[in-house]
């Protein structure tokens, strides 16, 4: 049995997965010879001290990821994907979101364009639902043609926003449960039978 | 009772069962996670991917075989699949610190200032942190075959089971796997190595 047979097989032998014959012959092989016994003590440890890492504590509960899960698998149906393009989703949606209310405010703030848009739609349910040609203002300069897409997002905030759910929305209809992160569910499959009034 | 009556009786029970399993194993599921991924978020992100996986095949899990050895394989495939489609997933924040321009690493904690109380918990973290950085640098495979064996204690047969390939291979994925992490925690790290065990 040479040097190089030995080394091949320190880790399995650190390990205690070779045959009791392999096992005996390369303990032999140890005691004599100082190049590989010390390669195996550098084996040994570096396990040893893989074994000393403390269990990582959870940032998020089982109640949390169960909840997250059966929303997604019930209700979503989406790719497998999803999960690890959410956030940037979001915060893709959010700059967006960002950037229309800017837009927005900008046009308010534009005594022309603000004048546009009280006349023609005082509040903001016809906002949303406004045809886009009687909405759409005139390009100019100060607003490049690349922003007037914009105008059209429904991303758009205004406080009387037929989007923002109420209650009995939130509950009842399309099973679109929003179970915040924060508040892991318990009993999910009762709390979820039931449906509050 | 009717078919339908009688699947989802089955269901629900299955339902039950699974969330028993998950609350049980999540523990060490997500620290099986945390180390192959090395931070939280990813973590999170793998282990919510590989549960809605397991839920979604749950009717094809073999009670025979261990719940958590089931869940390992789809959890590592689906960690070395996502690292091959991403390249690596987040970088670790703590790669930055140890670098410098000229080679030379910088060292996350000035030891010599720390009084003997924290000695320890800077050795922890450091210990901590030199796996970590060590086992981010390991090819996935290898990490993955590193982390079932030496963290969770699995035997060759069983990640070789796990990550659906022969012992021999398993075998030489762990040694190689667990000599370049020697080496790193050697050169970065060697007051690790001199404290030995501990434990
Ligand atoms: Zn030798």
């Amino acid at each position: 049995m040479n040097c190089r047979f030995v080394q091949s097989r320190l880790s399995a032998y650190v390990d205690c997965e070779l045959t009791g014959h392999e096992q005996q012959a390369i303990r032999v092989h140890l005691e004599h010879c100082l190049e590989c016994s010390q390669e195996y003590e550098t084996l040994r440890k570096t396990k040893s001290l893989m074994r000393q890492l403390p269990l990582v504590q959870p940032t998020t509960s089982p109640e949390w990821l169960l909840a997250r899960l059966h929303q997604q698998n019930g209700v979503m149906r989406r790719s497998a994907r999803w999960s690890w393009n959410q956030v940037r989703w979001w915060q893709f949606a959010g700059g967006l979101a960002l950037i229309s209310a800017f837009i927005a405010w900008d046009l308010r703030s534009d005594p022309d364009r603000s004048e546009i848009q009280l006349t023609e739609t005082p509040t903001a349910p016809a906002f949303v639902s406004q045809p886009i040609p009687n909405f759409e203002p005139a390009p100019s300069p100060a607003l490049p043609q690349v922003s007037s897409s914009l105008y059209r997002s429904s991303l758009f905030p205004t406080s009387s926003s037929p989007y923002i759910p109420t209650n009995s929305y939130w509950i009842d209809e399309s099973n679109s449960h929003i179970v915040s992160p924060l508040q892991p569910t318990r009993g999910f499959y009762t709390t979820f039978g039931l449906r509050p009034r | 009772m009717t078919h339908t009556a009688l699947a989802q009786a089955v269901n629900e029970r299955s339902h039950e069962e699974f969330d028993a399993l998950v609350n049980r194993y999540y523990h060490q599921a997500y620290n099986t996670a945390y180390r192959l991924t090395g931070n939280h978020a990813d973590a999170e992100d793998l282990l919510q991917e590989a549960f809605l996986r397991a839920y979604r095949f749950f009717d094809r899990y073999d009670r025979s075989m261990p719940f958590i050895n089931w869940f390992n394989r789809i959890l590592t495939n689906l960690y070395i699949d996502e690292y091959r489609r991403r390249g690596r997933l987040r970088t670790l924040s703590l790669d930055e610190s140890y670098e410098t321009e000229d080679g030379e690493e910088a060292p996350a904690f000035d030891l010599p200032d720390l009084s003997p109380s924290p000695m320890e918990l800077a050795l922890q973290k450091e210990l901590e942190d030199a796996i970590q950085e060590g086992l981010s640098l390991l090819s996935p495979e290898f990490r993955v075959a590193v982390v079932l064996a030496d963290i969770e204690g699995h035997s060759y047969e069983e990640i070789a089971e796990m990550m659906n390939t022969s012992v021999g291979t398993v075998r030489s994925r762990i040694h190689r796997g667990r000599k370049q992490l020697r080496n790193l925690i050697m050169k970065h790290h060697p007051n690790l190595f001199e404290r030995g065990d501990l434990k």
